[in-house]
């Protein structure tokens, strides 16, 4: 009996591998980036990279377990969503408005816990922001967005 | 009849020259260039009060809702330049999108929905003054 269930079970995770789903393209060559044409600070930049880029930049990396499903799904469907809403490889090619706008749901959304996205940091431990961590990027985004309009 | 008239003219000069030395010297001033004091009408002042603030002030429970955007902090300064400016484009963007109040809100205080005419006050403010502060 036990040993039929485990038989279903890798079924189950055999044939879902099969489902099929495009995987992000990834770039590494972005001009437009945000951390190739603007001065950030080095550990501004170093949180961002660990913490944000997997998502929303053209330069995803993907570990061996992100390419077997479900986390595949998962993690490939919050890669497409979180590029269309902010993708910092194009930073550099977005309206200042875009830009402002952003920066301040960077600043709130990190400080409130909302980024980077909850189950990312079971598996990457380097996006487990501290509470300065945040208030680093917070403070960050809030002066970028003032020299924006200045 | 000379006198008369030079003297209280010298006596106002001394006075401003007094008032502009002392006001130079007052260690009270302040300089309030990064201070950002936006004006809200009555009318959309009274919407807003009515239709936002029980999420978006000083007094709503902490959370998401305050922490994006809370109309207190806006009209009180607290928000430096850039901050207004990106909050008021995105009332805009938000009412242009009838994403405000949100509906699972509006679900239990049916009241709270903004008509067409009370969005397009706040919407029509707002952009004015996000256009105005980027000195367009
Ligand atoms: C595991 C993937 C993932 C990671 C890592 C991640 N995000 Fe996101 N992010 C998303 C997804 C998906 C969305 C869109 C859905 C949503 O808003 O929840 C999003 C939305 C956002 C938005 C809202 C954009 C908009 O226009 O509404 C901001 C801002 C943002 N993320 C910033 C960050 C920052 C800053 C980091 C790093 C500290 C980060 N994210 C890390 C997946 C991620």
């Amino acid at each position: 009996m036990k040993k039929k269930i485990y038989f279903i079970l890798i079924a189950i995770v055999i044939l879902i591998q099969f489902y099929p789903m495009d995987k992000p393209t990834v770039t590494i060559d972005n001009p437009n980036d945000l951390l190739a044409t603007t001065t950030v600070p080095d550990n501004i930049s170093t949180l961002l990279k660990n913490a944000c880029y997997d998502c929303h930049s053209n330069e995803s990396t993907f570990p061996w377990y992100s390419n077997v499903a479900p986390v595949k799904w998962m993690l490939y469907d919050h890669i497409y969503e979180a590029r269309e809403e902010l993708n910092f490889s194009n930073w550099n090619s977005l309206e200042t408005d875009d830009k402002a706008d952003l920066l301040d749901d960077i600043s709130s959304m990190v400080l409130e816990g909302e980024m980077p996205l909850k189950g990312y940091t079971i598996l990457h431990s380097e996006a487990n922001l501290s509470e300065e961590d945040r208030e680093l990027i917070a403070t960050w985004a809030d002066e970028m967005l003032d020299l924006i309009y200045e | 009849m000379k006198i008369k008239f030079i003297l209280p003219l010298f006596v106002v000069s001394v006075l401003f020259a007094l008032v502009s030395f002392t006001s130079s010297l007052d260690p009270q001033y302040i300089d309030i260039s990064d201070v950002v004091i936006i004006d809200i009408p009555e009318n959309v002042k009274a919407i807003i009060d009515n239709k936002c603030m029980e999420c978006h002030s000083n007094e709503a429970k902490n959370g998401k809702s305050k922490m994006k955007m809370n109309f207190d902090k806006l009209s009180n300064g607290d928000y430096s330049t850039g901050k207004v400016i990106s909050k008021l484009d995105k009332i805009v963007k938000m009412l242009g999108k009838d994403k405000m109040p949100p509906e699972k809100f509006l679900a239990k205080n049916p009241d709270k929905k903004l008509s067409s005419e009370e969005s397009k006050l706040i919407s029509d403010w707002a952009s004015g003054q996000s256009s105005m502060m980027k000195g367009e």
